[in-house]
């Protein structure tokens, strides 16, 4: 119960305090678990990896690396590419499939499997399916599509080919999962306003361009933002299967750095920070961009 | 009128269904692959071309050694090729039998080989002369196509030596012809060489089938695997941690972004992005050693710390676009009818939220599931499942039909997962009604 | 509640009192399924049955067992007591101070003798860090249906390089594509697969403006089209080996020895070819060490005395893959019962060849890897032909990378 008598500060003091109560945990576990750490790698790579003097020494090394440009380049096309591809068809699939329908809980299990899968498993799954003699050219030969002779040599394309190839093992395993949260989305919308843009005479398409996507922003939003940030940190599934220094991207230069060269670590926090840029750099225009800020100040 | 109507609902759920179906084949495809690889024996995962499901039985010929005094030859048929390759030759019965378990997945047992054995010496003795004659054969076409393979080796490269030479094209007709006669001839050798081989078939070999372990693999996976079952449970813990973890502190923070204005809110929203900028695989070694000092290292508990870092950020987004999809007024009309503002919250909004949070739980149940860079480091006496994997994976390069036994193994209690919360989900296709 | 507990007490007091030692071992080497379970089960059961102890054996890679340790050591809880790494990377352990100098402890020892070649990896400033275990040298594999396309009068037992060459022409020119396989992934081991070449030339490896890094060289551009068309991407010429994509290759002994094992019918092995100079091969080792700051001293000591124990030894390689021990008095127990064809391959490799052992006289060996890697894609698959300038000037590259 409220006590009617109290003063009007009292309650609206604590009600401003409120939000803040609800992020504390959030800015104390950040504090302690992330910005700790970055901080520290912060400061480590404008260090000398021996001596530990101050020195620029590291990402001068990094901007003198002819593998530095390909990498930006083969990221950027990357994230440019994954990231429409799978959005776009993310978005169309949660359109078609969004209805109560038999067998709903069975295609939601198996949407997730290929995120479950451990990236070993999943490295040895494509490779060994890509190979000459896997068992993609198998089943291609077998429903009689290649002869014996004619086998497809998926894993012998040149660097653009083989970042194309990339792009569809990552889309089949984020597209699944990224149509789950556009999904979990949609369901959040109110029936009554689509039904109302119907009745008004609106027809599909503009019903989806007028009354859909703007409802369904913030969750593409979210979606679209920490698919962007994902991609532009994709790097194991290369190592998997091209190895490193085969198809440069970013985060695999950082990962070189760090378990392949000896006292390279700082070279890799350097590069670290570099990366934490570009992520900064394309969410904000991003964020400029597709409105969020503007959203959020009204 | 009425009837087109129903014609066309039912081309719309059929051509709905197709795209269902698509969806979950292309998902699938791989993952089939990969299930029917690790029901494989060695012999079956390695073969041109893969067949498209495991078999459940080997046939098996047994033949005279020709290497070795009294020594047997055994050949597995290949489903794939279409013939029998021989896999093991030698004279210790026991190591054969060994040695094909591991190489098809069948046991062979003693008494059935020993016999088999007798049956082929008295056959073989039988038809000595023949085969001998045979074999001969045999010797002979192989040097021959030895023989014709240097000869076209060398034609074809003196033909690409003259491919561009005009004052040559005369010697550049000749060398056409003669390859080609060179390679026909090579393909009569063959033929003679396949024939030869049937021949010998009948005179000099018993044949017998087995049935194959099909779960061969798993139980090799489970033994080599030290303490696997005790790693299975832990990650579940370590999972369900991250879960809890993240979606009471990443829940607040989104509820909060949902349903107050307050100062600084864009920075922290923002914020909540900006853990995912830098990169998490470079500051893992600081991170570990932080935890490592508070004496979380080598306890699910500490990893869940570690994941949920990331977690967080993504939980809170989605609460808070799923706390924003529920009207206010709701809570309101709730706090209206005498309930507190915690009341109201549990029992309003917080229901209709449920499959939203459902959802996010979901994400970091799988964002943390299968993670393994961290974990290795981060855990010793105390692995989690997917640490083991790694560990047997690391040693089994060659062995695609144990990986796969292992990648099947990690999806599974994923896939169990959503089937248990998969109530809550499915709210999603049938909308939340206010 | 009070009884539960103090049953509690008990039972733990208990189980201190009769809690055996453990002894917690971390190794790169013996991971493979079937070795990993011969190791534990015949060598280390009857360590711990002796020595009334528990021995935690699990396997790891290289670089993950260090960061593992390192953490340990910045943490101060150091519970790795024992591990066994590979010599590219023992360096890094010692010049961090991860593990103990073991030198009068194996000075104590009369009755063997680690060999010589694998001090230059093993001891630093004539301090011996590591015992030498599991080493390796490389072996020559051919799948027989590359047998109708060998060279007459060549012996897969008995190979020449320029023999190999044909043999791989001839096999890609016949089956349409190249079926020879290096480990075309960057720091694999095309270093060692190539030095095998360099070696049976002459001396100098991995330098590359000598006369033998030269005639090397030209020699494998001659077979550039011989290489698989996904060589790029092989990391272990294992899964091309088994999968029938690739039919010829000169690896490790211990990857040979699996893929022949796991199809005898199907492979012959020979010792890796040779040249004017003889067999030539590079020979790398596994270490045992003692962590720095372990708190099983004494068990640790027992259990590295009792693991390179010539018979111990012996057994060891006898039961795994195709490594070598490098203890002089193991190998002449080994060359008395050649019972094992891989290893004794690589025990006359190991004796006749010409021999070159990875110093730790480089600042990161993994860039030196590396330069190796850039010769084969940018050179031999890429320009399919040798450019001497080429070499000199990556040979540049090497010399930064020398202490």
């Amino acid at each position: 119960m409220i006590p009617i008598t109290k003063t009007k500060t009292g309650p609206d003091k604590l009600k401003k305090l409120i939000p803040y109560i609800l992020v504390l945990p959030t800015i104390i576990y950040y504090c302690i678990f992330w910005l700790n750490p970055v901080v520290t790698s912060f400061f480590y790579s404008f260090r000398d990896e021996n001596n530990l003097s101050w020195t620029l020494k590291n990402y001068i090394e990094i901007f003198n690396d002819p593998f530095f440009r390909e990498a930006i380049f083969n990221t950027a096309i990357f994230v440019i590419v994954s990231v429409t591809l799978e959005f776009a068809i993310a978005m169309l699939l949660a359109l078609i499939i969004n209805k109560k329908f038999r067998g709903a809980s069975v295609l939601l299990s198996i949407c997730l499997i290929p995120m479950a899968l451990p990236a070993v498993a999943v490295g040895a799954m494509w490779s060994s399916g890509f190979a000459t003699y896997g068992w993609m050219n198998s089943l291609l030969y077998n429903l009689g599509i290649i002869s014996e002779n004619g086998k497809l040599l998926f894993l012998a394309g040149g660097d653009l080919e083989s970042l194309f190839l990339i792009i569809l093992i990552d889309a089949w395993q984020v597209i699944p999962f990224m149509m789950i949260i556009l999904l979990a989305g949609l369901q959040g919308l109110s029936k009554e306003c689509i039904e109302a843009g119907y009745v008004f005479g609106g027809t599909k398409m503009t019903v989806l361009r007028k009354i859909t996507m703007p409802m369904l922003k913030s969750s593409i939003q979210t979606a679209l933002i920490l698919r962007i940030i994902s991609a532009i940190q994709v790097w194991l599934i290369i190592v998997l299967i091209f190895g490193y220094r085969r198809i440069p991207v970013l985060l695999e230069e950082v990962v070189f750095y760090k378990e392949e060269l000896l006292n390279k670590y700082h070279v890799a926090l350097a590069y670290s920070v570099i990366v934490a840029l570009v992520v900064s750099f394309v969410s904000i225009i991003y964020l400029k961009v597709s409105g969020a800020f503007k959203k959020e100040e009204a | 009128m009425r009837r087109k109507s129903g014609f066309n609902k039912l081309l719309g759920k059929t051509l709905f269904y197709i795209i269902v179906v698509g969806i979950a084949f292309i998902i699938l495809l791989p993952i089939y692959f990969i299930l029917s690889i690790s029901f494989m024996s060695d012999q079956e995962a390695y073969d041109w071309p893969i067949n498209m499901y495991p078999t459940f039985t080997n046939s098996f010929k047994l033949e005279e050694s020709r290497a070795i005094e009294s020594g047997y030859l055994l050949s597995v048929y290949s489903n794939a090729q279409k013939k029998y390759v021989t896999i093991f030759e030698g004279e210790d019965v026991d190591e054969i039998l060994h040695y094909t378990e591991n190489k098809t997945n069948c046991s062979i047992p003693k008494d059935l080989f020993l016999e088999k054995a007798e049956e082929m010496r008295i056959i073989t003795e039988k038809n000595r002369v023949e085969i001998d004659q045979i074999y001969l054969k045999i010797d002979s076409i192989n040097t021959d196509i030895r023989k014709i393979n240097s000869d076209i080796t060398k034609l074809r490269k003196n033909l690409k030596l003259v491919q561009d030479q005009e004052s040559m094209q005369d010697m550049k007709i000749e060398f056409e012809k003669e390859l080609n006669e060179k390679e026909l001839e090579k393909t009569t050798f063959e033929k003679e060489l396949a024939q030869a081989q049937k021949d010998l078939e009948s005179l000099n070999s018993t044949n017998f089938s087995i049935f194959k372990n099909i779960f061969a693999n798993y139980v090799t996976f489970f033994q080599v695997t030290a303490d696997s079952l005790g790693a299975l449970f832990r990650s579940i813990q370590v999972a369900l941690l991250t879960v809890l973890i993240s979606l009471t502190i990443g829940g607040m923070a989104g509820y909060a972004f949902a349903r107050y204005v307050f100062k600084g809110k864009n920075v922290l929203k923002l914020s909540v992005l900006f853990v995912r900028m830098f990169p998490g695989i470079a500051i893992a070694m600081p991170m570990v050693i932080i935890l490592a000092n508070m004496g979380f290292y080598d306890k699910p508990i500490g990893l869940s710390f570690v994941y949920s870092v990331g977690q967080i950020g993504l939980t809170t987004w989605i609460t808070a676009s799923v706390f924003m999809g529920i009207p206010v007024e709701l809570e309101e009309a709730a706090m209206v009818f005498g309930r507190s503002k915690i009341g109201a919250f549990l029992k309003v909004t917080l229901p209709l939220a449920l499959p939203g949070l459902a959802a996010s739980a979901l994400y970091s149940f799988i964002g943390s599931w299968a993670e393994t860079a961290q974990a290795i480091v981060l855990t010793q006496f105390n692995p989690t499942f997917p640490v083991v994997v790694y560990q047997t994976m690391v040693g089994a390069k060659g062995m695609v039909n144990l990986i796969a036994a292992g990648g099947i193994t990690m999806a599974l209690p994923a896939v169990l997962f959503t089937l248990i919360i998969r109530k809550y989900i499915l709210q999603m296709w049938g909308g939340v009604t206010v | 509640m009070k009884k539960l507990f103090v049953l509690l007490v008990i039972v733990s007091i208990v189980a201190f009192a009769f809690a055996k030692d453990t002894l917690v071992v971390t190794s790169r080497l013996w991971s493979a399924p079937s070795e990993k379970e011969f190791i534990i089960n015949e060598i280390i059961k009857p360590f711990e049955e002796a020595n009334d102890c528990e021995v935690k054996f699990s396997t790891l890679d290289d670089t993950k067992i260090l960061e593992q340790v390192k953490l340990q050591a910045e943490t101060g809880n150091i519970t790795t007591d024992v591990i066994i790494v590979y010599c590219q990377n023992m360096p890094e352990w010692v010049e961090n101070g991860l593990v103990e100098n073991l030198t009068s402890l194996s000075d104590s020892w009369t009755d063997r003798t680690f060999s010589k070649g694998y001090d230059s990896m093993t001891v630093f400033d004539g301090e011996r860090y590591f015992l030498p275990v599991g080493a390796d040298v490389y072996l020559f594999i051919a799948n027989k249906k590359a047998l109708p396309y060998l060279p007459e009068g060549a012996d897969v037992a008995n190979l020449t390089w320029e023999e190999v060459v044909e043999w791989a022409n001839a096999v890609a020119e016949g089956e349409g594509e190249g079926k020879y396989a290096v480990t075309g992934v960057p720091q694999k081991s095309l270093i060692y697969q190539y030095g095998g070449v360099y070696l049976s030339y002459g001396n100098g490896w991995p330098w590359l403006d000598t006369p033998p890094a030269m005639a090397a060289f030209y020699l494998m551009s001659k077979m550039c089209d011989a290489y698989t068309p996904t060589v790029m991407t092989y990391d272990d010429v294992r899964p091309p080996l088994k999968r029938g994509e690739a039919w010829l290759a000169a690896a490790h002994c211990a990857r040979v020895g699996e893929v022949y094992k796991n199809d005898p019918t199907q492979f012959v092995v020979g010792p890796t070819p040779s040249g004017p100079a003889g067999i030539g091969s590079i020979a790398g080792t596994s270490g045992f060490a003692i962590v720095e700051g372990t708190k099983n001293q004494e068990l640790a000591e027992k259990f590295v005395e009792y693991m390179t124990r010539p018979d111990i030894m012996l057994e060891a390689s006898k039961g795994s893959g195709g490594f070598i021990p490098p203890v002089d008095e193991a190998i002449d127990l080994l060359t008395d019962t050649p019972d094992d064809e891989i290893i004794a391959m690589a025990i006359k490799v190991m004796q006749e060849g010409n021999l070159s052992f990875i110093d730790s006289v480089w600042k990161d060996w993994g860039a030196v890897k590396l330069v190796y890697d850039d010769i084969f894609k940018d050179m031999i698959i890429g320009e399919c032909t040798l450019d001497p300038t080429y070499l000199e000037l990556l040979n540049l590259r090497i010399q930064e990378l020398h202490k």
